[in-house]
């Protein structure tokens, strides 16, 4: 079972990400969002932890939406934990998001698409979580 | 290296509205961050971060570390588009 962070409406979860060549990680505050197709980090995080749209960019991204258009860069993750769980090479968008958002990114279905999940929202409760 | 931990509600004493970069954070499940050590804290989230990575490189010792922000987030609805194209190989 895990316990999701309600706040305002929306269930915040936790994820782990490794800085760039080491084992140190940084602890992500994501959205959990269903309703969008890519987990979506800050820049400046992702840069903070060594990795860098020259180097590590795999793909390209254009971010559109109320705020406008801002570019942005895939990169891949060699490890990514949140929910319990662990994925190896998962892709994430990494776009500058608006500092009032108080959010590290949002967590999207190319993580949830590898897992069987039972959640209750009333309680903010995953009540199981397998991988498929 | 900083040692001094503080719990969250603490922290969101102190820093009211800002940007607070923690060393190793300790969290609950539900409950979010519950105490960490605060080696940096400000408004304007780039300040704290530039200045997360002059203490990260000037040798400060961590396992792990978190960003967090001590006031309300705003409602957050999504609707955005995003546009993916491939780069081109790199030689290195």
């Amino acid at each position: 079972m895990y316990k999701l962070e309600r706040l305002k409406e929306i269930f915040i979860v936790h994820a782990k990400i490794p800085f760039k060549n080491r084992i140190k990680e940084e602890e992500l505050r994501l959205v959990f969002d269903p309703g969008c197709a890519v987990t979506l980090v800050d820049t400046s995080i992702v840069d903070l932890l060594g990795y860098s749209a020259q180097i590590d960019s795999i793909r390209l991204s254009h971010l559109e939406g109320a705020g406008g258009r801002s570019k942005g860069y895939i990169i891949e993750m060699p490890r990514f934990k949140s929910l319990n769980q662990e994925l190896h090479n998962f892709e994430i968008a990494c776009h500058d998001l608006d500092s009032h958002l108080g959010i590290s990114g949002l967590l999207g279905m190319n993580f949830f698409k590898h897992f069987k999940m039972d959640i209750d929202f009333s309680k903010g409760l995953i009540c199981s979580i397998h991988k498929v | 290296m900083p040692n001094k931990y503080s719990q969250w509600k603490e922290i969101k004493h102190a820093y009211p509205k800002q940007w607070v970069s923690i060393i190793e954070p300790e969290t609950k499940d539900g409950k979010g961050v519950s105490r960490g050590i605060v080696i940096a804290h400000n408004k304007d989230k780039n300040k704290v971060i530039s200045k997360t990575k002059s203490l990260i490189d000037a040798g400060l010792k961590f396992n792990k570390h978190m960003l967090a922000y001590t006031g309300d987030i705003p409602y957050i609805v999504g609707l955005a588009t995003l546009e993916i194209q491939n780069v081109q190989a790199r030689t290195s």
